[in-house]
């Protein structure tokens, strides 16, 4: 056996289990992760979201407040550019918005459109992502803070639509501080989120679809 | 000569016996729960239904993951290495599920087809919609959802339709998909309950559910498959081929069971009061009648049915008596075979007798109680013959001893006064039974017919626990020599039914009909000149002018619904249903039945008596339709059977 062999094999040797250990990491970080998150009863969070979609003329951005309350409720509200309420409970979706200044109420078993737009938004901002290993070849860009980057899987209908999807939690990992979804169009959202309290009491008005005054 | 004679009736006699046993290894047993149904066209329709459908044949396996450690993403791993080792000849398809991976593709697809289904109501709305309030409301909401994340999936949507007026079928996909009342979300592609702890795999197979040899080799082939399951996964296989085995199995062990307990109690009752081991033969006889008599009724009908089978002990019970009167006769006539001939008449009139009430079957509709008047009848006279020319040679010469004291003639309870209370007993016993059989009520569930074993039905009920389902909807079906004639009487029956009971009111899971996906070609041709006139009469220039308008508000972009207008006007229309797209070929592959003289559309609503009732009404004035409700079954038998009650009762001797 010649030095160049020899060589080559311990270097194979040494690389697998660096890559064991690679694949290992990715699955204790999102066990890790979905551990502290899984502590999380009530969030409140605003966010700033910045909108590139050929549909649009211009980049929109967007500014709001995030309310969650385990199990039930869920609330998206934006203040800029235009106000608009989402409150969705269970599976009932009330919105308003200025321009309309109609409430109008979903059912979420009737709308498949809004079945598929809360969808997305429940699993991105919930922080629960082992359950998308099926979905998504998920690696680990850093480690402190934590980034990950989901990329779907042939088969699965995220393919065909999601390029990919970088994720950035907070130092202390208790929840996420930017998300980044690239889309196979090239279109992008870019949603950071500001002043996050965790398990908190959350205002009733939060819940409240249209605002007073 | 006679000790020849007698051996020439023991060889014969063994051969038959010999020949019968080997004979019954070679036949054809049914459990065809229609030969037990009276001839009604409209039972019998509903069973074919079920059997020439594709709906009962087809076998569910439930997985479920046993370790609270093990995800979703573990299960969906041993489905897909399962689904790999489903094979041929037993299984021709497994669903696993849908793939998502072109849902959306297709998806917006379909919606290309949708203003060859709107009617002129729903231009109507769309007329409502294209007003200054109207497109302002709608862009609206289009841009607050565009503004949600992960709005790339529903832009293609929002942009080939920014009225949102193919969304409605969107809905309408949706219903129909779950239009069986099953649960079931779709993960990775794959079929996976709510709680994310199971899976489903529907498999197609050729195996008929009647067919009990091929349902025996097909649930071992699944049993086997299923051992290469990781431990942490268990499998529950959901399969009306599950109920024929357990049904053979069951009627074979009660067969068994009651032979062996008649077997049991005739002899220690022959041997206990005759004291005589030849008494032995008198239970002999009905038994190897009984056996003979399958042989040859199977030679006459080609198959037989388990459950007449099963009333094999019933007719041995009944034979047995000439075996008693001969045996009887040669006793007291001091072991002579002549002394038979005293009771030879009255033997076979009562013989006679029983075979006329067995005969007055063979005037029933009821397909079963023919198989069942033909075995009896064989068993009978077979047995009768035996009786009279075999036992009596095999009793003779034998020097017996004094019958016991109670089957002597003349004995002390045997006097006047006894046979008057007798008679007085029997007399009030019989108008007491008269009396109360006015009230009698029948038990006319025919799913009672079922013998499965307890672990089949707990896992059926395990099975709807975690995927629902178990509420079975009426089926309302629409028969046409073609698709299209299909598709109109359709279309009609549904357009009838909701204005007449109301598209709500079929609570709760709603009135699911084809016609709300897809319509006959002669509709969609109307439908598409009235759209193509609707657009071409300056609105399609007025609704440019209002999104361009309204959408600066939104910053939408110039082109940002293009899409919309560039399939405005419908240039084709295709001529059957669109292809290629795989939900589609699935929902039609659920509503539509191809048949051998046509197409069968079905159309799915709660089983609710009210329903029943006001579809039934609408159905009965269109010849080609008819309803198959579970619930409605069984009055629909009672009837029936009630009838022949009545007849029987009129016959003489029942």
């Amino acid at each position: 056996m010649n030095k160049i062999t020899i060589i080559l094999i311990v270097l194979c040797m040494s690389l697998s289990p660096l890559n064991g250990y690679a694949e290992q990491s990715v699955e204790d970080v999102l066990g890790r992760l979905e551990e502290k998150m899984s502590n999380i009863k009530t969030l409140q969070t605003g966010f700033v979201q910045e909108k590139n979609l050929a549909i649009f003329d211009k980049k929109i951005t967007l500014k709001g407040k995030i309310f969650l309350k385990k199990p039930r409720l869920f609330a998206w509200h934006t203040e800029e550019p235009t106000r608009y309420s989402m409150v969705i409970r269970d599976d009932v979706i009330l919105q308003w918005d200025e321009d309309i200044d109609q409430v109008q109420k979903v059912s979420m078993k009737d709308n498949p459109a809004f079945q598929t737009v809360v969808g997305q938004m429940r699993k991105w901002l919930s922080g629960m992502y082992m359950s998308l290993l099926g979905e998504y070849n998920i690696t680990l860009l850093k480690q402190n803070p934590v980034s990950l980057k989901f990329m779907p899987r042939e088969n699965t209908m995220a393919y065909n639509i999601i390029s990919y999807v970088r994720i950035v939690f907070r130092e202390d990992e208790r929840y996420i501080c930017e998300i980044y979804i690239k889309d196979k169009t090239g279109d992008s959202t870019l949603l950071r989120f500001t002043d996050t309290l965790l398990n908190t009491p959350i205002d009733d008005a939060a819940w409240k679809v249209k605002p007073r005054g | 000569m006679a000790d020849k004679r007698k051996r020439l009736i023991f060889g014969l006699a063994a051969g038959i016996i010999i020949f019968a046993a080997i004979g019954i290894r070679f036949i054809s047993f049914d459990n065809d729960i229609e030969l037990m149904l009276p001839a009604n066209p409209e039972i019998l329709r509903s069973l074919r239904f079920f059997r020439e459908s594709n709906i009962s044949d087809k076998v569910i396996l439930s997985l479920k993951l046993k370790s609270q450690e093990r995800t979703t993403h573990d299960l969906i791993q041993a489905v897909e290495k399962l689904e790999k080792s489903l094979n041929l000849p037993l299984i021709t398809e497994v669903i696993s599920g849908i793939s998502k991976a072109d849902l959306i593709q297709e998806m917006h697809s379909f919606l290309e087809y949708v203003p060859q289904l709107l009617n002129e109501q729903d231009l109507s709305k769309i007329e409502k919609q294209i007003t200054h309030a109207g497109v302002k409301a709608s862009l609206s909401r289009n841009y607050q959802q565009l503004l949600t994340p992960g709005s790339g999936f529903i832009m293609p949507f929002i942009q080939s339709d920014p009225l949102g007026i193919k969304s409605g079928f969107l809905s309408n996909i949706q219903k129909l998909s779950s239009s069986l009342g099953y649960s079931v979300k779709i993960k990775n592609g794959h079929f996976i309950s709510q709680n994310g702890r199971n899976a489903m795999l529907i498999l197609k197979t050729p195996v008929r559910l009647t067919d009990g040899f091929g349902s025996r080799n097909l649930i071992a082939y699944l049993h086997k498959q299923l051992e290469s399951l990781p431990e942490f996964v268990s499998a529950d296989i959901i399969a009306g081929h599950i109920h024929t085995i357990s049904n053979e199995d069951v009627i074979k062990r009660d067969i068994r069971l009651t032979l062996i307990i008649a077997s049991a109690a005739f002899l220690l009752l022959f041997l206990f009061i005759f004291r005589d081991i030849r008494a032995v033969l008198i239970f002999l006889i009905p038994l190897i009648s009984v056996l003979v008599s399958i042989n040859l009724s199977a030679i006459v009908l080609g198959k037989l049915s388990y459950f007449i089978i099963g009333m094999g002990a019933v007719v041995a019970g009944i034979a047995v008596d000439y075996g008693i009167h001969v045996y009887l006769a040669v006793r007291t006539g001091a072991g002579k075979p002549d002394a038979v001939k005293k009771i030879i008449r009255p033997v076979i009139i009562a013989a006679l007798t029983t075979i006329g009430v067995f005969a007055a079957f063979f005037f029933s509709s009821v397909k079963g109680y023919h198989q069942l008047a033909l075995f009896s009848i064989l068993s009978i006279i077979l047995c009768l013959v035996c009786a009279l020319f075999v036992l009596p040679y095999l009793l003779a010469g034998k020097h017996y001893r004094n019958l016991p004291v109670m089957l002597k003639q003349g004995s002390s309870m045997h006097s006047q006064v006894f046979d008057r209370i007798c008679i007085a007993c029997w007399g009030v016993i019989i108008i007491a039974a008269i009396v109360l059989s006015w009230q009698l009520e029948f038990n006319n569930d025919i799913s009672q017919l079922d013998g499965s074993k307890p672990e089949v039905i707990q896992t059926e009920q395990g099975f709807h626990n975690v995927w629902g389902g178990a509420d079975k909807p009426a089926i309302l079906v629409v028969s046409g020599e073609n698709l299209e004639e299909a598709l109109q009487c359709n279309e009609r029956i549904y357009t009838k039914a909701v204005n007449e009971v109301g598209e709500d009111n079929f609570a709760p899971m709603g009135l699911s009909s084809f016609a709300e996906l897809w319509l006959s070609n002669q509709t969609r041709i109307a439908n598409s000149a009235r759209w193509n006139k609707f657009w071409s009469e300056g609105r399609e220039a007025k609704l440019k002018e209002l999104l361009q308008e309204h959408g600066q508000t939104y910053h939408f972009s110039d082109d940002a619904f293009s899409p919309f207008f560039k399939h405005l006007y419908i240039e084709k229309i295709i001529e059957n249903t669109p292809e290629g797209l795989t939900f589609f070929d699935q929902l039609k592959e659920r509503f539509i039945l191809k048949k051998a003289d046509g197409y069968q559309v079905l159309s799915f609503f709660p089983d609710k008596d009210k329903y029943v009732k006001a579809l039934g009404a609408i159905s009965s004035r269109y010849s080609k339709t008819f309803l198959v409700s579970r619930n409605a079954f069984p009055a629909c038998s009672q009837t029936q059977f009630h009838q022949k009650l009545s007849f029987y009762q009129e016959l003489p001797g029942c």
